[in-house]
């Protein structure tokens, strides 16, 4: 295989994957609605550090539709504000991740908390109703810290795996 | 075609990162002392009234089981008296900022106060 194939190959994957852990996720128990860990966000950041901003965006927005078809809301509202989370959160990602300041712990952080801020703002904005805005922004905000915490340590502990797999044979 | 972790300068976790949370708990916590500027009341999930916190002001509201006496009073809200058993509407006193809510659920009334920046604020 070329590069390129190789490359879409592993993006094909990723989305793929993705999908399926946000397609789960929306399955296990929440204690409130709009809380979930965002373990989709470790292959989308996976996407951004080792293929690129592309391929960034083609995990993020296949693994939102992948996600919708499975759990059966494809073009409706959520797919809507999933997307607009996911887009973006990976562009701020992107953004910290090119100044190179910041951690893998820092750049999940970030992308889970816009994640949750911008969705809050699209629900007020085309959503309005049940619940305000400050509300659910804070609640998200709060909860993207935690989750974006824990995906850091899983996006990592992912990197070094592959690093070690592919132990010396890296591909230039 | 993958990146080494050392090569690329990636680490688990950079001084750098202590700005997010601190941004965001920084907004989290500022916004929520913001004044509210009006009052909304609904009964039984309709909206009633609508009312500045300015001026200080005293309304009945028919709720389910009967009426509930809202008082304004210096850029605060509370409920006077209520119907309701318990009387935990009355308990919490008053209330004056962006977000916060009175419910008094067996009446089935709401007050709630909001700001006129309430969402742009976020967004700017």
């Amino acid at each position: 295989m070329t590069k390129s194939q190789n490359r879409f190959a592993t993006t094909v994957i990723l989305i793929i994957i993705s999908g399926f852990l946000y397609g789960v996720e929306t399955f296990i128990p929440r204690p409130v609605p709009f809380i979930r860990l965002g373990l989709g966000n470790v292959l989308v950041l996976f996407a951004l550090i080792n293929l690129g901003t592309k391929e960034g965006f083609q995990v993020g927005i296949g693994k939102s539709i992948v996600g919708a078809l499975l759990t059966g809301s494809f073009l409706s509202p959520s797919l809507i504000l999933s997307l607009s989370g996911t887009i973006s959160s990976i562009i701020i990602m992107r953004a910290l991740y090119t100044t190179g300041f910041f951690g893998i712990i820092g750049l999940s952080m970030a992308g889970a908390v816009t994640n949750g801020v911008v969705q809050a703002i699209v629900v007020s904005c085309f959503f309005a109703g049940t619940y305000s805005f400050a509300y659910v922004g804070r609640i998200m905000a709060m909860s993207g810290l935690i989750t974006g915490c824990i995906t850091g340590f899983i996006t990592y502990g992912l990197l070094k795996f592959i690093e070690r797999r592919s132990g010396g044979t890296e591909h230039k | 075609m993958f990146k080494m972790l050392k090569r690329s300068g990636l680490r688990l976790i950079k001084p750098a990162d202590l700005i997010i949370p601190i941004i965001s708990l920084f907004l989290i916590f500022s916004h929520h002392s913001e004044k509210g500027t009006t009052i909304h009341v609904y009964s039984n999930g309709k909206e009633v009234f609508v009312l500045p916190l300015t001026r200080d002001t005293t309304i009945e509201v028919q709720g389910k089981i009967g009426k509930s006496t809202i008082q304004i009073k210096q850029g605060k809200v509370r409920m006077l008296h209520s119907p309701c058993p318990l009387k935990l509407c009355e308990k919490q006193g008053f209330i004056s900022t962006t977000g916060n809510e009175i419910i008094c659920v067996p009446n089935r009334i709401v007050i709630r106060i909001e700001g006129r920046r309430d969402i742009d604020e976020i967004t700017e």
